[in-house]
């Protein structure tokens, strides 16, 4: 479940929330590839969900070896409702809702690591930040490429 | 909405008991205390006040296990600590919670606690390196000399209650690691913390009597001074206690190392940096509740920066939001026990008598849902003068007192003026005033714009003047030295 916080000021809740989210996008994926109507994205997002899993591994692994209680200072500027994606498809969507809602998830989640990267101190984490935003956004393009496929013109 | 909490890692934890050689052993002690959560005011455990003869068998057990661990090599030992390390880096979260419940720090406090820990656990496994000795052919003709460092027998720990998990680790794991044994006594008011250590020292395999835990009070800590066989105590704690522990271990021939109470203080230059200064202020002052011997206390604000400190540093610190650690959202928690809060309530009482003027009290503060906890809001005092009690005596608890000084002198002056020497800091943008600061202050551990001046494991932790007792501190090659005695040999061959 993700938190359900409005504004992210502790160290900590920001990391609960990265790693909420990528617990909640690697279901998804998971099951959006069951969708009978994603047949053809099945591996891509199969392979989105193995990534978002590890995504959560890094993170637990930074919140462990990179808090440094000499800098633990507030952070604001940063609310979850900017970031949450809303993600409960219908049984009987198709594909392009499926993949449409993919891409934003991917696009929240990139902008959520690239806002909070400029706004913890702690240089580590944001060099995790970034690298993470640069994952999520190769799996956006490659959604983003998949959407294009099927789409009708 | 509702912000998530934290699952705690047991409801209530029973009887703790002690680990002596190898082995969990219940205290036959009839005094028993009850442990509590500090922001709920449950009672979460019962810890024993073990009995002389307890204390006595743990220091048996130590001494036995001497021999072969000093014989063991060095890079074998340190191997413990390395599976002690994964070990806790695997319960990690879960020593994180366990130290939340008993301390009431915030789980991120909590965490960097446990990370600090580990450093410690880390730096010590450098041992073959860090406890190498010098020698020097031809000091006479044909005659060669050497230095080796040699393990001294049993030492023991007596540790606070606000780091109850990290402050046993920046002793005893450099001492195991030089070849010595060893016995820690947890604070009575949080001992689940190295209960849970213990558990994963047992799963890490040391050699029975290499560490053991010895739960109690005063009377533990008396019998551990008293006995012939302890060769070293390391202390951290107040300085009354800890001058009487110095006292008393140096009468016995011990080593000690005593690392006491503080009164810090903060200096706010007139070209510091607001933007960065106020959240490191921040942390300073009300990280752990104020109970860190490293907490600001004082804010000395020079010249015409005071105003606008002021102004930023009461907005800042009204929006801190006090609560239970479990509860990710909370920046501060509550103090320690009930006492405690009685104690710090007492200051707040005592500086509004003496003349301060209180501008954002925390003595109102009350947390939904933890009615019973020991909370206590950031508290702001205005106009305060250096002979008022709060800007004297160390308070341990979320109290900034601001005194206005012309200039870095006065400031200087204030700081020399305390008993006390265990750190200060200093928020500039001047190289020049930062390198004052730093040459003149008595000071243990200096800060420059730096609000928590905490050495990391591979450097000591410093303290002066009444805030220290020895002349070796805790972590990094002090700790080495500490733990070895440095033997001479001359060797001429015929």
């Amino acid at each position: 479940m993700v938190l359900e916080l409005a504004e992210l000021t502790t160290f900590g809740a920001v990391l609960s929330f990265a790693m909420d989210t990528e617990s909640q996008t690697e279901k998804f994926y998971e099951e959006a590839a069951k969708n009978p109507s994603c047949s053809e994205a099945k591996e891509t997002l199969l392979t989105l969900s193995e990534q978002a899993r590890r995504r959560g591994m890094i993170l637990e692994r930074t919140r462990r070896e990179n808090v440094a209680e000499m800098i633990l200072e507030p952070i604001s500027g940063l609310n979850t409702n900017d970031y949450l994606t809303h993600i409960a498809p219908s049984e009987r969507a198709g594909c392009v809702d499926v993949l449409t809602l993919c891409v934003e998830l991917q696009r929240k989640t990139r902008r959520f690591y690239l806002d909070s990267s400029g706004r913890i101190s702690l240089q580590e984490v944001a060099r995790t930040f970034r690298r993470l935003a640069e994952e999520v956004a190769e799996g956006e393009a490659a959604i983003s490429a998949l959407l294009d496929k099927t789409t009708p013109r | 909405m509702q912000p998530r909490i934290l699952p705690e890692a047991k409801s209530h934890y029973g009887m703790l008991k002690n680990y002596v050689n190898g082995r969990w052993s219940e205290s036959t002690s009839t005094q028993i205390l009850d442990v509590f959560n500090p922001a709920k005011g449950e009672v979460i455990a019962q810890v024993p006040l073990s009995t002389r003869e307890e204390v006595r068998g743990a220091v048996q057990a130590a001494k036995n296990a001497f021999k072969d661990w000093r014989e063991t090599p060095p890079l074998s030992r340190t191997r413990y600590l390395f599976r002690l390390k994964n070990l806790m880096e695997e319960r990690f979260e879960e020593l994180a919670r366990i130290l939340v419940q008993e301390e009431g720090k915030t789980i991120d406090e909590a965490r960097g606690e446990i990370r600090r820990g580990i450093e410690n656990v880390e730096v010590a496994t450098g041992i073959p390196s860090l406890m190498m000795g010098y020698g020097l052919e031809d000091i006479a003709p044909e005659i060669d000399e050497e230095v080796v460092r040699q393990p001294i027998g049993v030492f023991c720990a007596v540790v606070p209650f606000n780091f109850p998990s990290m402050v046993s680790l920046w002793f005893m794991p450099y001492a195991v690691a030089c070849g010595n044994t060893y016995i820690i006594k947890p604070s009575e008011q949080v001992p689940l913390s190295q209960n849970k250590l213990f558990e994963l020292i047992d799963e890490s395999g040391f050699p029975p009597g290499v560490v053991n835990l010895v739960n109690g009070a005063k009377d533990t800590v008396e019998a551990l001074l008293e006995d012939p066989d302890v060769k070293g105590v390391s202390f951290v704690g107040s300085t009354q206690v800890g001058r009487y522990i110095y006292r008393r271990a140096a009468e016995q021939g011990k080593r000690a190392q005593c690392q006491c109470g503080a009164k810090n203080f903060m200096v706010v230059m007139p070209d510091a940096d607001l933007d960065r200064t106020i959240p490191a202020l921040i942390t300073s002052f009300y990280g752990c509740a104020g109970e860190r011997c490293l907490s600001g206390s004082v804010l000395l604000a020079v010249g015409d920066i005071y105003e606008p400190l002021k102004r930023r540093f009461v907005e800042a610190s009204s929006k801190l939001k006090v609560g239970y650690g479990l509860d990710e959202t909370a920046q501060m928690g509550p103090v320690i026990s009930a006492r405690h809060k009685q104690r710090v309530l007492s200051y707040l009482e005592k500086g509004v008598q003496e003349g301060a003027e209180l501008i954002l009290d925390g003595r109102k503060t009350k947390v939904e849902g933890y009615p019973n906890g020991y909370f206590i809001g950031p508290t702001v005092f205005d106009q305060v003068s250096p002979d008022m009690t709060i800007a004297k005596e160390e308070i341990f608890g979320p109290v900034a007192s601001i005194i206005r000084v012309p200039d870095l002198n006065r400031a200087i002056e204030i700081i020399h003026a305390s008993p006390y020497g265990n750190s200060s800091a200093i928020f500039t943008r001047s190289g020049r005033a930062a390198r004052e600061f730093r040459y003149r202050v008595q000071c243990g551990n200096i800060g420059i714009n730096i609000g928590i001046v905490a050495p990391m494991a591979f450097f000591p932790f410093g303290g002066s003047k009444d805030s220290f007792f020895g002349d070796l501190h805790g972590q990094g090659r002090d700790a080495v030295d500490f733990f070895t005695e440095k033997k001479i040999v001359i060797t001429r061959w015929f």
